[in-house]
């Protein structure tokens, strides 16, 4: 092992059990944990926006590219500047066309895949399912995937009916919605906890398998010093 | 004595008044030269008695308004007519007939407030003005226009006509925005018992587990059985051919490397063992930083004999989120020009015919944020054509993406989701990696959890049964 694999391995012995100290209580030493971990993830995210951004699609061509090169890297060098003055309050009304350009940019990818990515092919798919080749084809019993098809449906419009929140209003009365949304929003919502149920044990079993690789590690590092 | 209302302002004035006490416009029409001659004519007909002093008051305001050249025209005698011209004859009328239509001339200047018959005068005699101080006059623009008459508007009410069903919405509506604004008492609840002496004896309970499992082994669980969508990722990298270029993207954080890296590693592992040539590239900045150390990890399987430096590339960090994947999955040159070395990479035999993402035989996509995987699926896939996506997710972000590939037609083409996902993808092919190694531990791990879980809702449920009978007991009652 090298020196600094092993000084490497001996900070991060530490600094895992200076994590684990929250169990207990939070301390001035897990903070300083959090810091130096914030820290870290911010500098060497500027270090990678200069050495693999900034520097190779901006400065390279603008100074030693072709004029076509040139001319296109003056509109974001330009659009950077404009938005760099939002740091001062004087002139930061010049920012403004540039986060515009970005927000309505990202703002129409993003839709745009939401909708052509992940609505319509579900759609599609929710649909399919239903196919008679489909079911025919599937690798299961026909009825057994005739009825994960129907539970696929049925959770799909039942979930989305919880989520309609149209009601009407009487005078006098308290706003409640139909009494046939309620009943097929009522079963929408055990779908629901469902999925977040499983959304749960998900996100603990992630945080399990970190928790078994750092006390793994704990254990290599001190068997390590332990072994002769 | 009889009054004439105004026509501009409305107000009565006397009858005998040319121009309206209030606003000064004129009361009485003007009368044309011609005109005035004429019904002196008549007057001295009608009226002998008035011929002296009224034909010469009336002479005298024409003279004061006249200006001065005409007065002088007009006081000079008349001159003789000449032979053989006849003055036209004035029709002679019966003085009580004269003196009726001129009261209807006059009645008929006198305008009413009532605007239909201005618009009737003004109907009717084309250039002649109705209204206003130049009531009268013919061939002059007027002076006001018609718009500016004040007119009294018909009486409306005021009262709103609703249904009761709108005012049904305007309760609502006003309920809503009270109780928006409304003071509400904050309703203190009591803050959960969360005893620090529970906690501490639980993460105690699991660090002495988890360290007994791991120092002395002793529990063995079974592995997962084989899942059709392992089967189908190890049969999609299994057909691309050997040496091809494999895109590869470390789209995770550090916080979950401990996982990420475990069920990552199996997939890996096969792409080397075919040969392929990765090209590594992350949307997050720490990315490139993690490929760097799980190919270090890779290489230091000795039975690979993976040579890092010509099997693959660190393309580095894509900036721009969804904007970023896009144009990478169009044109990943321009995007991500130089690698992480600063080299460019796109003249490596591997790489020179990559002009998209498409030109890949295969993309493999690690992650452990949904989000990050919809990106994928939504922004590049649908670029990839027939080249597979493969995605190596975190267990908490499986159940969101299994539908994509669930799907038909598929979105995502293979999964490999969670450690038990990659410790039947080691068992596949006969290997132990990182992920065999801790599962008999992470599974232990999750029975503890499922048995705390268990207990902690078997002794809430016995609390609130103690607590439900003792309120019903009389003592309790009493208490």
């Amino acid at each position: 092992m090298n020196p600094a694999d092993l000084i490497g391995m001996i900070v991060g012995f530490f600094l895992t059990l200076i994590t684990f100290s929250y169990i207990f209580k939070d301390n001035v030493l897990f903070r300083l944990v959090m810091h130096i971990f914030i820290g870290l993830a911010a500098g060497y995210a500027a270090i990678m926006a200069w050495y693999n951004v900034i520097w190779p699609q901006l400065v390279v061509p603008l100074v030693s590219g072709t004029l076509q090169e040139y001319i296109w890297m003056v509109i974001p060098l330009v659009l950077g500047f404009l938005l760099m003055t939002r740091i001062i309050p004087s002139i930061a009304g010049w920012g403004k066309p540039t986060l515009a350009f970005l927000v309505g940019i990202g703002a129409a990818t993003v839709v745009g895949g939401a909708v052509l990515g992940t609505l319509l092919p579900q759609i599609r798919g929710l649909i399919n399912l239903f196919d008679q080749q489909y079911l025919e084809q599937s690798a299961g019993n026909y009825w057994n995937q005739m009825v994960n098809s129907t539970v696929i449906l049925v959770g799909t419009i039942t979930t989305l009916t919880y989520f309609q929140f149209q009601a009407k209003s009487r005078l006098g009365q308290p706003v409640k919605r139909a009494a046939w949304i309620e009943s097929i929003s009522w079963i929408g919502k055990i779908f629901i906890a469902i999925t977040l149920g499983v959304l749960f044990a998900g996100v603990y079993s992630a945080g399990m398998a970190a928790f078994v690789e750092r006390m793994n590690s704990l254990v290599e590092v001190v068997l390590a010093f332990l072994q002769p | 004595m009889s009054e004439i209302r105004c026509s501009m302002c409305g107000e009565p004035n006397p009858d005998d008044l040319e121009f309206c006490q209030n606003c000064q416009a004129r009361l009485k029409p003007m009368q044309s030269t011609f005109e005035s001659e004429q019904s002196d004519e008549l007057l001295q007909q009608s009226s002998p008695e008035i011929q002296g002093n009224d034909q010469n008051d009336r002479r005298g305001e024409i003279n004061q308004e006249l200006p001065s050249w005409l007065s002088e025209v007009m006081s000079e005698p008349e001159s003789p007519v000449e032979p053989g011209f006849e003055m036209p004859e004035i029709e002679q009328q019966e003085p009580d007939a004269a003196r009726a239509e001129l009261l209807d001339w006059l009645e008929s200047q006198q305008l009413d407030e009532q605007v239909q018959e201005s618009e009737e005068v003004s109907q009717g005699d084309e250039g002649l003005i109705g209204i206003g101080p130049l009531a009268g006059l013919t061939g002059v623009l007027p002076a006001e226009p018609d718009i500016s008459h004040i007119q009294k508007l018909p009486s409306q009410s005021i009262k709103l006509q609703i249904t009761e069903k709108q005012l049904a919405h305007v309760e609502t509506l006003e309920s809503v925005i009270s109780e928006e604004g409304g003071y509400h008492p904050f309703e203190r609840k009591p803050a959960p018992e969360t005893s620090s002496v529970w906690r501490i004896i639980i993460a105690v309970t699991f660090f002495l587990v988890i360290l007994a499992s791991l120092l002395f082994g002793g529990v063995e669980f079974a592995y997962p059985e084989y899942s059709t969508e392992v089967l189908t990722t190890s049969q999609l990298i299994g057909s691309i051919p050997n040496g091809v270029p494999v895109l590869v993207a470390v789209d995770y954080e550090p916080a979950l490397s401990g996982e990420m890296d475990a069920i990552l590693m199996p997939v890996l592992e096969q792409l080397v063992f075919k040969s392929s040539y990765l090209a590594l590239v992350s949307t997050i900045p720490t990315g490139p930083l993690q490929a760097e150390r799980l190919l270090s990890a890779v290489h230091q399987e000795d039975y690979f004999q993976f040579k890092v430096a010509d099997q693959y590339t660190n393309l580095g960090y894509i900036p721009g989120g969804a904007m970023g994947l896009l144009g990478f999955a169009q044109s990943p040159n321009q995007i991500v020009p130089l690698d992480l070395t600063g080299n460019y990479p796109w003249q490596n035999p591997a790489l020179q015919d990559i002009s998209s993402v498409a030109d890949f035989a295969l993309v493999v996509v690690a992650t452990e944020k949904p989000d990050t995987a919809q990106n994928w699926i939504e922004q590049v896939k649908p670029l990839l054509g027939s080249t597979p996506l493969v995605m190596a997710l975190s267990a908490q972000a499986g159940p969101v993406i299994r539908p994509y590939y669930e799907s038909s037609p598929k979105q995502v083409d293979g999964l490999v989701i969670g450690l038990s996902d990659a410790v039947t993808y080691d068992n596949m092919y006969q290997r132990t990696s990182t992920a065999t190694v801790y599962w008999d531990t992470f599974s232990l791990g999750i029975l503890l959890a499922c048995l705390l879980i268990m207990a902690g809702a078997f002794i809430s449920a016995l609390v609130w049964l103690y607590k439900g009978m003792r309120a019903a007991s009389p003592k309790g009652s009493k208490a």
